[in-house]
């Protein structure tokens, strides 16, 4: 794994305008380094912010709109430095930068706290972000690792910070984040006292939502435990781990290295074994795929966190197995794969035998569509997991990387013709049944002249992947429970990583802008999967309901120039609001202000906004805003009005239900 | 197997406690192929939990806790050489769109629209499906005696209507004003 030296990648933006291949991303990319490395600059202005500033726009005084401040560019510029203890006792929060810095941490996420920690680390080189909430940046981080394949960190003061990271430490934690969250956390010496501390008891709060939790209490033990939390995260079922900091541990220093106990090299506290199928079992997972007619494989979180992808692929296509993938990323299986299942929902219901390969988070029979007492092989790093929810026949407890390869060189070759026809009518005749919606969504658009969110939907996707854009090339995600229904439908993976599923399990509603800019800020180093698309546009779809969570992180994207195409779908409320049909004095409850314009919002912080109430508006504005994304690294918003009464099934019908599982909707598992 | 199944009597043990006494068939198989058929899918966890009444003249009830968390009874007759589910979907009005897309998708097993593996052998069972005070039973005919076939494929008919007819069928509505499913998610 790679991390990058320093942060100057976000410090800095190409002025010059480009098309859009992959190929310029790639050398934009390199010369914006270069960049970097060589000048100190001083704060810049996208075009939008020039236009604000002399026309007075968008509420802005004239002349005042909002500037990048001068501090990005030049504390890219200055170079990391490591302490030790050659010259001066160092602190337990140097202790545990350096911790981290070798641990290859790939990147922090922090709203201003807990300072002495978040100081050591930036300074010690971590790409560090900082923000407006808690929340949200904890969101970003989620985001950043969900994107990169890299284990990352997120960190929030005390009490309070710490309270508004917890929907989004949950959200990490169900989809198996490798993430540290660090807090700060008053003082042991005042501890109970009732001082005005923000001090409040942290592991509690995470006990059900967390890998590993541990307030550290002796000072000489600091190094220790960021080493297990560091091996809780990367090992095994990766996940996350909660370390808060009283002021005793952080602070506290070390004359020399005799004083801090078991710092260990990282080579001697963890170790990068990994389980292997036995010959025994291997065989008996060939003989049954063997014998099986129309096998499914179902490739979760695993693979793509092992990096499995490619030998995934060829180990399906030798044997004509059926691929569907699942997990908090989409796109290890390939969305346009002709043995990918994910849109051949009703062909899955046919499958005589299901291999479940890295799936995390097992769903219950009945939950995933595949038919009743099908025969299952699941394949999981650890065993005590083996026969959660779904039945095994037989359970293998192996790294899904170790076991797809020995199963790759164990299966003969074999063609499956009548069951590869299958998945692809099946797929078919879904992909018609989609656009059959997208007709009558068009034409509710058309009577109400608003957007509905299945055409929104469906221009984005033509935009991404049937234009003169690398369809595998912008990273997107979606929120929202209503245009996000639709969103899942038209989102593509076509390679690992390219799409995030922000709702994954937990279905927080509102990080998802906040996740995807995290996501952009991986794929703007380059890292891991998104390393062929370094430097390319982010987009995501949401609510207006989202929009009350993380729409302020904007200022962050802008600030550290994260390009995000925000695709708000603006309904004028909770798109829940039916639920309320049997109570009618409840439905006011689930109103905001018509037409906010979220647009102009982001205008003010400094990104790009955007209006479109028709299925034009709205390519153009698509067009405008990856251009600027491009060209300028500018995030634009784009508001898109739609009508309430589109959740009604009773007046707008034919939209579809729930999403079938596993597949291009899958959220739950 | 045998499980507590808790609440109110089900129909099947009501409707074997007070049906009609008939001459038993000859062949066994009438209530024994389904009672191994459903006791290995509640032994492979497919149901979260399962019983097998104690057989009546020639009926035979069972009771398992299935899809949605909901009960769904099997009543096997075999003079009438009938497999009954009472209550496949509760709520459905007769004459109703969504009755029509069900009995629509029903054909489906039988008219030809399936592959083979998933579609339904006429000569050997035939499925019908009715509306008995909205609520939309099903039940196949058994026409050459093998019940587990048609225990089999009426599980699967069951199956595929709660994972493909309502989940593809636009009944997110349905689904969260009578299964109980979560307005946000459909679980």
């Amino acid at each position: 794994m790679k991390q990058p030296d320093d942060q100057s990648k976000w410090a800095t933006a190409s002025q010059e305008p480009e098309p859009s291949t992959r190929r310029n991303f790639l050398a934009r990319a390199a010369a914006t380094g270069a960049a970097a490395a060589a000048m100190g600059m001083l704060a810049q202005k996208t075009e939008a912010q020039t236009a604000a500033e002399s026309a007075g726009a968008n509420g802005c005084e004239a002349g005042v709109a909002p500037l990048r401040p001068p501090e990005i560019e030049r504390c890219a510029a200055l170079p990391a430095t490591r302490a030790d203890f050659s010259a001066k006792p160092m602190t337990g929060a140097q202790l545990f930068a350096n911790l981290c810095k070798d641990e290859e941490l790939a990147g922090f996420f922090l709203c201003p706290g807990n300072y002495s920690i978040a100081n050591e680390l930036a300074q010690v080189g971590i790409p560090t972000f900082g923000g407006r909430t808690e929340g949200g940046m904890c969101a970003m981080a989620d985001g950043f690792s969900r994107a990169s394949n890299e284990v990352v960190a997120c960190s929030g003061t005390e009490g309070p910070g710490f309270c508004h990271m917890t929907m989004n430490i949950a959200a990490a934690h169900f989809a198996n984040t490798p993430m540290l969250v660090l807090a700060s956390n008053g003082t042991m010496g005042a501890e109970d006292t009732q001082t005005f501390l923000q001090f409040m008891q942290q592991q509690p709060v995470t006990s059900s939502i967390r890998k590993y939790g541990k307030r550290i209490i002796m000072p000489t033990r600091i190094y220790e435990y960021g080493a297990t939390a560091f091996r809780q995260v990367r090992t095994g079922v990766p996940g996350l781990a909660h370390l808060d900091f009283p002021r005793e541990t952080y602070a506290m220093t070390f004359k020399d290295a005799s004083e801090v106990v078991r710092m260990f090299n990282k080579n001697q506290y963890r170790s990068d074994t990994r389980p292997a199928p036995s010959a025994k079992e291997l065989a008996t997972a060939v003989s049954m795929i063997t014998k099986a007619e129309r096998p499914v494989l179902v490739a979760g979180h695993g693979v793509y966190w092992r990096e499995a992808y490619d030998v995934l692929l060829k180990t399906a296509e030798r044997h004509e197995m059926c691929i569907v993938g699942s997990g908090p990323t989409r796109g290890h299986v390939p969305d346009d794969h002709r043995l990918d299942g994910s849109r051949s929902t009703s062909a899955l219901m046919s499958a005589d035998l299901v291999v479940f390969v890295g799936q995390y988070l097992m769903p219950a029979v009945g939950d995933y569509t595949f038919p009743v007492g099908v025969p299952t092989i699941r394949v999981h790093p650890e065993q005590g997991d083996l026969g959660h929810n779904w039945p095994v026949d037989l359970g293998i407890v192996s790294d899904e990387k170790l076991f797809l390869e020995a199963l790759g060189n164990a299966l003969p070759n074999k063609k499956r013709a009548a069951w590869v026809n299958e998945i692809a009518s099946a797929k078919k005749k879904q992909d018609e049944k989609e656009l059959a919606t997208v007709q009558t969504a068009l034409g509710y658009s058309q009577s109400t002249g608003l957007l509905h969110p299945s055409t929104l939907c469906k221009e984005v996707h033509d935009f991404l992947y049937t234009g003169s854009i690398d369809p595998k090339q912008t990273l997107t995600g979606y929120g929202s429970n209503l245009v996000g229904a639709h969103a899942g439908r038209w989102l593509r993976g076509f390679r690992p990583g390219q799409e995030i599923v922000t709702y994954y399990q937990f279905g927080a509603m509102g990080p998802d802008l906040a996740m995807m800019i995290g996501s952009g800020a991986a794929i703007q180093a380059g890292l891991g999967p998104q390393k062929a698309y370094k430097g390319a546009p982010t987009l995501v779809i949401t609510g207006d309901a989202g929009m009350g969570f993380t729409l302020m992180e904007l200022d962050t994207a802008t600030k550290y120039r994260i390009p995000v195409i925000c695709v708000v779908y603006n309904n004028n409320c909770w798109g829940m609001h039916f639920t309320a049909k049997q109570t009618p004095k409840a439905e006011q409850l689930y109103m905001f202000q018509e037409n906010i314009r979220y647009d102009k919002i982001a205008e003010v912080l400094g990104a790009r906004g955007e209006y479109c109430k028709t299925q034009e508006q709205l390519r153009d504005a698509l067009a405008r805003a990856y251009k600027a994304a491009e060209h300028e690294n500018a995030s634009t918003l784009i508001n898109c009005q739609g009508h309430k009464d589109f959740s009604l099934s009773d007046k707008y019908p034919g939209m579809g239900g729930f999403g079938p599982e596993p597949g291009v909707r899958a959220q739950m598992h | 197997m045998n499980s507590h199944k808790g609440g109110a009597v089900s129909h099947a043990a009501a409707e074997t406690r007070r049906g009609p006494r008939r001459r038993q068939p000859q062949a066994a198989d009438w209530s024994n192929a389904p009672a191994q058929v459903l006791t290995r899918y509640a032994e492979r966890g497919v149901f979260r939990s399962f019983t097998a009444f104690p057989q009546s003249g020639s009926r035979a009830a069972f009771c398992m806790r299935w899809h949605k968390d909901r009960y769904f009874d099997f009543i096997v007759d075999g003079t009438l050489k009938t497999i009954r589910v009472p209550v496949v979907l509760p709520n459905v009005a007769p004459r109703s769109a969504m009755h029509r897309d069900y009995r629509q998708f029903l054909e489906g097993f039988q008219g030809g629209e399936l592959p083979v593996h998933r579609s339904i052998d006429q000569r050997k069972c035939f499925l019908k499906c009715m509306n008995r005070l909205g609520s939309l039973s099903i039940v196949v005919e058994v026409r050459d005696g093998d019940y587990a076939y048609a225990t089999e494929k009426l599980l699967a008919v069951i199956h595929e209507t709660y994972l493909l007819f309502l989940q593809l069928g636009g009944y997110a509505d349905y689904m969260v004003q009578h299964l109980g499913a979560n307005p946000d998610w459909g679980k």
